[in-house]
């Protein structure tokens, strides 16, 4: 597994969902699919093989995992997937880029509806 | 265990999946498949646009992250070769090289070539039939001066039901003397006649 952050950051912004959406707790293909689509208001909808894509890319790259999923009785097991203790460090370091450029934005006065702090 | 994918839409998504190379398809095809079957069950809750809008996703994405995942493979594989001291070879032997090695891809993975070159002959055939359409219909001045101020203007009963009628020849001097709005007036005419000749009879339309 990856030690240093720095080759996987800046992440792509569809990854950077993927991560999010899955610090929330284990979700299945179609789980993701919809919690992203929630979040960003119906802007972002993956089409699932691209989601996997990146899934089996991040996997590789050490920042997700495959778990078994809860048996829920409809039909066979779907696949679950984790965030791994390395893969939630990408994500905070991301997630902490991200917020050092809204604040610089924020203080540009580029956000609508907000003034500098 | 496997997703089974029965209905006609996961049928047709596994299709799409042939722009991914065959190791991802196995890996995750099924998944994919399952999930992309339950979207498309939730888009037919919300009604045609979404079923549409569902598959251009689909269609579109595939195509180009099925692409990019067999070009990732390339890439890969050229950079190990360029990295390989025990090769050496000329500009052009490499470029023959490639040339040869994307025709043994496509040779070995025939459903993948099938599959693009299907897409290509659909997608150029009727962006061609659209551009003649938009080209005769839009693009295409009509063969007058100043063809955007003309304007065809005809009588209208709607308490009659008549949407569009002719006008008459009184009418038609009317407008010409009592309205100056248009630059200039005509009236056309246009009348159908048969005319035979031996056993052959043909109509002519002629505009007056």
């Amino acid at each position: 597994m990856p030690s240093d952050a720095t080759p996987l950051t800046p992440l792509a912004p569809r990854d950077f969902l993927i991560l999010l959406a899955l610090a929330g707790g284990d979700l299945h293909g179609y789980g993701l699919v919809k919690t992203i689509e929630s979040e960003t208001d119906g802007e972002v909808r993956m089409d699932p093989a691209n989601l996997y894509r990146a899934l089996r890319r991040m996997r590789r790259d050490g920042l997700v995992q495959e778990v078994t999923g809860p048996d829920t009785g409809d039909g066979p097991d779907r696949r679950y997937f984790r965030l791994t203790p390395f893969g939630r460090r990408i994500a905070a370091s991301e997630a902490a880029r991200a917020g050092r450029l809204a604040r610089l934005a924020r203080a540009r006065k580029l956000i609508p509806g907000e003034t500098a702090r | 265990m496997s997703f089974s994918g029965h209905s006609w839409a996961a049928r047709l998504y596994r299709l799409l999946l042939l722009f991914f190379p065959a190791d991802f398809r196995r890996e995750y095809a099924d998944e994919a498949t399952r999930v992309f079957d339950e979207l498309h069950v939730n888009a037919q809750s919300v009604g045609a646009g979404a079923i549409v809008a569902l598959w251009c996703r689909a269609l579109l994405s595939s195509a180009r992250h099925g692409l990019a995942e067999r070009l990732d493979r390339r890439r890969g594989a050229a950079f190990q070769f360029q990295h390989d001291p025990a090769r050496s070879a000329p500009a052009m032997d490499i470029i023959r090289q490639d040339l040869m090695f994307a025709l043994r891809l496509l040779r070995k993975d025939r459903a993948y070539a099938i599959a693009v070159i299907l897409t290509l002959g659909l997608c150029l055939g009727a962006n061609a039939a659209i551009f003649a359409v938009v080209q005769a219909v839009l693009l295409r001045p009509l063969p007058y001066p100043e063809a955007d101020r003309l304007l065809f203007t005809y009588e209208s009963f709607p308490g009659a039901g008549i949407e569009r009628a002719g006008s008459s020849v009184p009418n038609h001097f009317d407008r010409q003397k009592m309205t100056g709005t248009f630059e200039s007036v005509a009236l056309t005419a246009s009348a159908a006649s048969t005319s035979a000749k031996g056993a052959r009879p043909s109509t002519s339309s002629p505009e007056r």
